[in-house]
């Protein structure tokens, strides 16, 4: 079968709706992003757990832990990506707003990672995930990784948005 | 082994393409590559999972070299043939780098299969072409869409 349907229409496909009905309502925030780095944050958030899950969840010889009901790739599954661009594009969101400098920094990314890892939590508990081979303190540095990455990320593409802005004006 | 090869040919395409001037605009290259990943992860779990159309080799070097084909060489492939795209301005020249893109993408997967990296279930070169066709157009128009937004 191309895309496979829930056994079960419980928790887990609840969640991942409410997720995408919230994704959605982001779209009413102020803007404080330029638009065309907001797509590319948008894809990012969309890709990176995308590629995690495709190479040590899904595919892998490793079959780190499971997603959604079974080993198939599900329609929940593909649905399940857009929960996570809350989680991406808000953190650049509040990143922009605050602007936090120097030890400030450390702290909101170290917020963020808990954050995180408190939803990665609910979602174990929700049966989004299940376990094989990883686990919950192996998040934690690798959202640490993640996050910092991201944001780093975006100041990278902040920087070119900046220089093709002053380009156009010396024009 | 393989995995050697494909990061020795990724590595210097990878290099030839940061070395040459280029037309796309860098929000361009990490649109694109986000794209192409975004569309070839699902598409790929679909074959391998789901149809069993392909297996992936359970060895770990041959994993590995799957992961940085898909990861790497694949998008890197398709940008290059973008950027060739950007230098010709005849529709009929778009169309056959378009068609030759999607050739040479057809010609790698048939190398995975051909070393072992992948192994052949069921799979058949019309499957090969319908899947790199997906997986280059789709990324082609909403490039084009999203060209149009920044400039």
């Amino acid at each position: 079968m191309f895309l496979y349907l829930p056994k079960h229409f419980d928790q887990n496909e609840w969640f991942i709706v409410i997720g995408l009905f919230l994704s959605i309502l982001l779209v009413r925030l102020p803007k404080r992003i330029p638009t065309e780095v907001s797509y590319l944050i948008v894809l990012l958030s969309l890709a990176i757990p995308n590629i995690i899950d495709h190479s040590i969840a899904a595919i892998s010889p490793y079959d780190a832990y499971r997603i959604n009901d079974s080993e198939k790739y599900e329609l929940f599954d593909v649905l399940l990506s857009g929960v996570y661009v809350p989680f991406g594009y808000l953190c650049v969101y509040f990143y922009e707003w605050l602007r936090p400098k120097k030890m400030m920094t450390v702290l909101y990314i170290l917020s963020w990672d808990l954050f995180a890892i408190f939803f990665e939590f609910v979602i174990v508990r929700l049966h989004v995930f299940t376990y094989h081979g990883w686990s919950l303190s192996y998040s934690f540095p690798t959202y640490l990784l993640v996050i910092s990455l991201f944001l780093l990320y975006y100041e990278f593409l902040l920087f070119h948005y900046k220089k093709k802005g002053e380009i156009r004006t010396s024009l | 082994m393989n995995i050697s090869i494909i990061s020795f040919v990724t590595l210097l395409i990878l290099i030839c393409f940061c070395v040459t001037p280029k037309k796309m605009h860098i929000f361009e290259i990490i649109f694109i590559l986000l794209v192409v990943w975004l569309l070839d992860h699902p598409i790929s779990w679909i074959i391998y999972v789901n149809l069993s159309l392909i297996k992936v080799s359970t060895n770990l070097g041959d994993f590995w070299a799957e992961v940085f084909d898909r990861l790497v060489l694949l998008p890197l492939l398709i940008m290059v043939f973008f950027e060739v795209i950007l230098r010709s301005n005849r529709t009929a020249t778009k169309c056959i780098i378009l068609c030759v893109g999607i050739l040479i993408l057809v010609l790698d997967e048939y190398a995975l299969l051909k070393m072992g990296v992948l192994e052949n279930v069921n799979w058949n070169i019309f499957y090969s072409l319908i899947e790199k066709g997906f997986v280059v157009l789709v990324p082609y128009f909403l490039w084009g869409r999203y060209r149009r937004k920044i400039f």
